[in-house]
């Protein structure tokens, strides 16, 4: 009898053991999990506040020139901080709603293209518009905004430090390229993609989270250095959108 | 009444309250508090109808005959319904695939020409290593691979109870059944124990708890 109970003690001990560390493991497993989500939501939060503050920029720039135009201006003027304005509020409300919207409609996305040369046409720096043609993108609209506007506020930076630098957008064959001249050609490499890693003095999370971003509107980022210019090319991904591409 | 009958038989009462006391806070916990419900009453049922089928003339024919068929399959409920607790606690699986496995042991068994004597004794058997088995399969892969399962008190008690199982479907080899009876009761006892004091750390840990939408 004693062995019987020895032995019993001793496998609901090893059962309580086993059921313990089952449960310190799936403790571990969703505290990683949480940690991880609040990791993601700030880098979330942090990615937002940068485009917010390149917006509010623009404005302030905007603000600056109205010092200084002709009357006959400030009609472009007004309408280029009221879209300026209905960015950032965009983007504050991206805040409240957390993740992007999953609508997986295929957009047209001339009018936030256009939108987003508006935006930079008033920093001063001259913007010039090529062929327009069809370019499409999924899901949130202000996602796609937000990558636009980083590659056109970063071009426009970069011409802007350049004398008699110009920007240049153009649409074709469902590809928008975005080219820019820059002072040192060297220092775009790949890690120019990688948050943290910054040339140009920002905090260098403008292009890492617009490849994110670009991936869920349907969009991939990759750019072609050509003497002292660079050309940033944005191609919709063939799996976004339907096969009949007309 | 022999000490630990008696011990089993105040003891599942004492851990059938305990198990609905959580259940009230606990919905997910009714179904074990059930089980064990179904245990308690399986326990008083039988020693109701064990005097009555003892005490009958042998053949068994008529209310005798019909009473042993309820006792195998109360029997039978102890090992079938314990997999269904299982398959759902662990696997998340519905448990119809057990009852239905329990049903048609118990149809086997009804058939006295070929369930009887030492085969009956084996397919009881059988029955209850198998059960054990699959019970400890279900328990292992929630452990290991199921992701949307938190471990709660349901899961520690079936651990018990299936950890007290392996004593006790190892003992009739060791000792044979007559001699193991009491052995099984003594280990009854004792998974009884631990499972109470479980459902009593659990509901004096947590006094006031929201009730789960």
């Amino acid at each position: 009898m004693w062995e019987v109970l020895i032995f019993t003690v001793f496998a609901l001990l090893l059962g309580v053991l086993t059921w313990w560390m089952w449960q310190q493991r799936d403790l571990a497993r969703r505290q990683a999990k949480t940690d991880a989500e609040l990791t993601a939501l700030g880098k979330g939060v942090r990615a937002l506040a940068h485009d917010l503050h390149q917006t509010l920029e623009l404005i302030i720039a905007t603000t600056e020139r109205a010092r200084h135009i002709t009357p006959g201006g400030i009609p472009e003027m007004l309408d280029g901080l009221e879209k300026a304005a209905r960015s950032a509020a965009s983007l504050v409300q991206t805040l409240g709603n957390g993740a992007p919207g999953e609508d997986s409609a295929v957009k047209c996305a001339k009018g936030i293209v256009y939108l987003g040369i508006i935006l930079v046409r008033s920093s001063g720096v001259s913007v010039e518009v090529g062929e327009m043609g069809s370019f499409r993108y999924v899901g949130a609209e202000v996602d796609a905004l937000r990558v636009l506007q980083n590659l056109l506020v970063n071009a426009v930076r970069e011409a802007g430090r350049v004398d008699g630098g110009k920007v240049r957008v153009e649409v074709r064959d469902r590809t928008l390229r975005v080219t820019n001249p820059v002072r040192d050609p060297g220092l775009l490499d790949d890690r120019i993609y990688a948050q943290g890693v910054s040339h140009a003095g920002s905090a260098g999370m403008g292009l890492a989270t617009s490849r994110q971003l670009a991936a869920l509107v349907g969009w991939s980022i990759r750019h072609e250095v050509r003497g002292h210019e660079v050309c940033f090319v944005v191609e919709e991904l063939p799996e976004a959108f339907p096969a009949d591409r007309s | 009444m022999e000490p630990l009958r008696i011990a089993v038989c105040a003891l599942y009462p004492i851990l059938a309250i305990l198990a609905w006391c959580v259940a009230r806070s606990r919905p997910a916990h009714r179904w074990l508090a059930a089980y064990v419900t179904w245990m308690m009453a399986v326990d008083w049922l039988r020693l109701g109808i064990r005097p009555i089928v003892e005490a009958a003339l042998r053949p068994l024919a008529g209310v005798p005959l019909a009473l042993l068929h309820v006792d195998d399959l109360l029997v039978l409920s102890w090992s079938f319904l314990f997999l269904a607790c299982c398959l759902h606690y662990f696997a998340g699986r519905s448990p119809w695939a057990a009852l239905g496995a329990g049903a048609a042991t118990w149809a086997i068994t009804l058939n006295s020409r070929i369930a009887s004597g030492e085969v009956l004794s084996w397919i009881f058997q059988l029955a209850s290593l198998g059960c054990l088995m699959a019970s400890w399969a279900c328990i292992v892969w929630g452990m290991l691979r199921a992701r949307k399962i938190e471990p709660g008190l349901a899961h520690l008690v079936l651990i018990l109870y299936a950890s007290g199982d392996v004593v006790i479907n190892l003992i009739p080899f060791a000792h044979g059944f007559q001699i193991g009876w009491p052995l099984m009761r003594l280990v009854s006892v004792l998974v009884l124990s631990g499972c109470v004091a479980a459902h009593a750390i659990w509901l004096r840990g947590r006094p006031s708890v929201a009730l789960e939408a």
